[in-house]
């Protein structure tokens, strides 16, 4: 099992901050592998923005991200988790957050990727704020 | 000799010149009819008034004493009336001054407060991180809902109801999350 988080100044790059990364997933242990992208929409309750800022409780945040991938990896038995969160202004369409997540079978994998989310956006300190379009 | 004690962060001290911020001492010379403590944080306008009706200060030490008085970090002049009287044994009950908490916002809740450091007050018998999230609730409305949904951090972990604060704990109310 490999657990890694990080948080980016900025969007997270398209190329794939947090497939770079994801352990060799061709070892025969992973049967499924989930990649989830939280990209920026352009309205925000249908006002339009020019991007979020995400603002972190440092180091606290990386560290409760860390706890709760560790725990979603031993509650589903996964293989592998990889989280990638940003930390300051995010343009619309940019790349906020990235996940990948790893085990034997897809239903592990698919239920590990909502409840990590879910439970991200409930405890985990970070904080966005809509930058208004001009 | 007029019924007065002088403390400082909750400790009796006898008078005379003290650290104060920056290194500077203050002077804390007699009171009459009052006590007086001085603690770390906050300023009001008590600092001035009481400092203005001392005796036994100097103008040097009054204006010094006003320095810190406008110092946003600097020291809280707080004043009490003691009108209880000791017991049986002579013994008067200690007066304990209420605890000033920075607590650091974020986000929405830092928007509401608009500021990103909030001050609450809490009893010196109840420095729990419960009773500061009451604290928030009630010392800063527009935080109620917050507090209500939120929980507090203490040294960036999150604290269970009845954990103790110390002096110099990082406090945080983590609220109104939404990352992804």
């Amino acid at each position: 099992m490999t657990v890694h988080v990080s948080i980016v100044d900025g969007p997270i790059s398209r190329r794939g901050d947090v497939f770079l990364h994801e352990p060799p997933l061709n070892d025969g242990s992973p049967g499924a592998v989930l990649r989830f992208e939280g990209l920026v929409r352009r309205f925000e309750n249908d006002r339009p923005v020019a991007g979020l800022h995400y603002e972190t409780y440092d180091p606290m945040t990386e560290r409760e991200l860390a706890a709760l991938a560790t725990d979603i990896v031993a509650r589903h038995r996964l293989t592998s988790i990889s989280v990638v969160h940003s930390r300051g202004h995010v343009p619309v369409g940019g790349v906020s957050f990235a996940l990948s997540v790893a085990a034997p079978h897809r239903a592990e994998a698919i239920v590990a990727l909502a409840e990590f989310i879910d439970r991200m956006k409930r405890d985990v300190p970070i904080w966005k704020t809509p930058v208004w379009a001009p | 000799m007029p019924d007065a004690r002088l403390a400082l962060n909750g400790d009796w001290r006898a008078g005379g010149d003290m650290p104060g911020a920056h290194g500077v001492p203050i002077h804390c010379g007699v009171v009459k009819g009052w006590a007086v403590a001085i603690a770390m944080r906050g300023l009001g306008q008590h600092a001035t008034s009481s400092v203005g009706e001392r005796d036994g200060l100097s103008p040097g030490h009054r204006t010094q004493a006003r320095h810190h008085a406008g110092d946003s970090v600097g020291w809280r002049l707080e004043h009490e009336r003691r009108t209880s009287k000791p017991n049986a044994h002579g013994v008067r009950a200690p007066y304990t001054p209420p605890v000033n908490i920075d607590v650091l916002v974020f986000g929405a809740a830092a928007q509401l407060a608009q500021a990103n450091r909030i001050v609450v007050t809490v009893s010196t018998d109840d420095v729990t991180a419960r009773a500061v999230l009451e604290a928030v609730a009630t010392q800063h409305p527009r935080l109620a809902a917050a507090a209500a949904s939120g929980r507090l951090a203490v040294n960036h972990e999150f604290a269970q109801p009845e954990t103790p604060l110390h002096e110099n704990d990082e406090v945080a109310l983590i609220a109104l999350v939404g990352g992804g």
